[in-house]
């Protein structure tokens, strides 16, 4: 976590704005507006009109990850530790990984209804399934020799756990979550567009219906900075956590 | 005292069994530091298993102060051709970890203060150990079996991967310390020199599947400036021949 690292993000920052100018100057379309115009527009209508939905969208995607996460991680890390669990859970974990689940929304949207939940439920189930294949897998990732040490001791079960199942798989949980996160990110943008006036997806879609560009140009910010915003507390996390990685 | 009677160790595998150890009779007294050697693959690192309680299935009689090998109800410390340190846990939590796991993380904190220090990790408690060198994880590892205060102390080629320079001074502080408490000790290794230098008793294991082939008693073990003596050398040689199988059986 050095300071030096996260400048890199805005030069990264300006290397993509840079190439937003040019091309929107080369094309000089509508639909393409100059980056100047649309910060302009961001800072006009930022706390006037995207706040709230920035919001919503916040709220829906962190609950997502979290509620994942909460499910995913022990369902997993109990199939890597425990064999017979494992040989019961994968098939049906398998089975219903490759479904697509967003296209069952609607089938959501009928039994939880058009509020939150139907939301958060979309992004948890579709995440949820990454989070626990990772964490299955990192547990059985582990050298058999790592155990040695403990089962010398004597130690038990949970002792086991504690000291070495949980922290040797916690990067790799992590990095889990980080990917689901960017699903998460394109899952609530679909699911947004439908039965709610509030959320960035439904600020985007309601921009470009309208033609207003700029609008729809400042709401696409908005996500990718509320993306970044949240990759960078799983990386906190990582500090916190994991602190033998630094 | 270690007990091992007519022990036998076979490993599955998928067409059948591959026998790791064969009629091993060992005992080693209270208080005896006894050393293993062999080649490669002759299943030295399997006798360590099996007196640790990670290798269950076998064959003969393993007793430790007279009772079967229970790694909950003694107290055996393992020191791995690895260290066998957990990546996640400062060098202070890693040398606690057998109290830590034994006893609830309570002891005598003067006598962890004074390991500590002879090994020279005072000034590391915080670190983890992939921050530290080889010679120090290796260090850690020695401070945690005997922070334990072990029955027995069972040793995998505990200081192969260290420099000759660290491997010589670690070895001596192993010994200081070994001698102030006189813990029944198992070493295994594959270099005649460590065997002469750390083993009161040397017992030589045959290639693969490892027999007894010859136990000798050391003279040389405890003697001052050992490595610079001619003794040390004509030992060696004969080591050397029965391995090679031409001497005295």
């Amino acid at each position: 976590m050095s300071l030096k690292r996260y400048l890199t993000y805005f030069y990264a920052a300006a290397v993509v704005v840079a190439f937003w100018y040019i091309i929107s100057f080369i094309i000089h379309l509508p639909i393409i507006p100059s980056p100047i115009s649309v910060f302009i527009n961001l800072y006009g209508i930022f706390m006037s009109k995207i706040l709230v939905h920035a919001g919503f969208s916040l709220y829906r995607i962190f609950m997502g990850l979290m509620l994942s996460a909460l499910i995913g991680v022990p369902i997993g890390l109990a199939m890597g530790y425990t064999p017979h669990l494992d040989s019961i859970l994968s098939p049906v974990v398998y089975l219903l990984y490759p479904i697509p689940k967003i296209a069952l929304l609607p089938v959501v949207m009928l039994i939880f209804g058009l509020g939150e939940s139907s939301k958060i439920i979309m992004i948890m189930l579709i995440v949820i399934f990454q989070i626990i294949v990772s964490s299955r897998d990192a547990v059985k990732g582990i050298q058999k020799e790592t155990y040695f040490s403990l089962k010398s001791l004597g130690a038990g079960r949970m002792d086991i756990f504690r000291e070495i199942v949980l922290p040797a798989s916690m990067p790799e949980i992590l990095t889990s979550i980080r990917v689901g996160l960017g699903t998460a990110v394109s899952v609530l943008f679909f699911t947004e567009t439908f039965g709610t006036k509030y959320g960035m997806g439904y600020f985007i879609m309601d921009s470009w219906m309208r033609v207003n560009y700029l609008d729809m140009y400042s709401g696409i910010i908005i996500l990718s900075v509320i993306g970044l915003c949240l990759f960078l507390i799983i990386d906190l996390l990582e500090f916190l956590l994991c602190p033998w990685k630094h | 005292m270690i007990e091992i009677e007519d022990l036998t160790v076979r490993y599955r595998h998928k067409d059948g069994f591959f026998t790791a150890l064969e009629d091993i009779n060992l005992t080693i007294d209270d208080g005896d530091i006894c050393a293993v050697i062999g080649p490669s693959g002759c299943g030295k690192s399997t006798l360590l298993y099996v007196l640790s309680g990670i290798i269950k299935d076998y064959e003969g009689k393993v007793l430790i102060d007279g009772r079967d090998v229970d790694p909950a109800g003694q107290r055996i410390g393992l020191i791995l051709q690895d260290y066998g340190l957990l990546p996640w846990r400062t060098v202070y939590d890693n040398a606690l970890l057998g109290l830590k796991i034994k006893d609830g993380g309570k002891g005598d904190i003067k006598y962890v203060r004074y390991i500590m220090e002879q090994l020279g990790l005072d000034g590391l408690a915080g670190r983890y150990p992939g921050q530290i060198s080889g010679g120090q994880r290796q260090r850690v590892a020695i401070a945690r079996s005997f922070i334990l205060r072990p029955d027995i102390l069972l040793m995998d080629e505990p200081f192969s991967a260290l420099d000759a320079i660290t491997r010589e001074e670690t070895q001596d502080i192993f010994l200081k310390i070994w001698d102030r408490y006189k813990v029944s000790t198992i070493i295994v290794t594959h270099s005649i020199e460590e065997a002469i230098y750390l083993g009161r008793r040397i017992v030589i294991l045959s290639p693969s599947p490892g027999r007894i082939v010859k136990v000798m008693d050391n003279p040389l073990f405890g003697m001052d400036d050992l490595r610079l003596k001619n003794e040390f050398y004509m030992m060696e040689m004969e080591i050397r021949k029965i391995i090679k199988g031409e001497g005295p059986k």
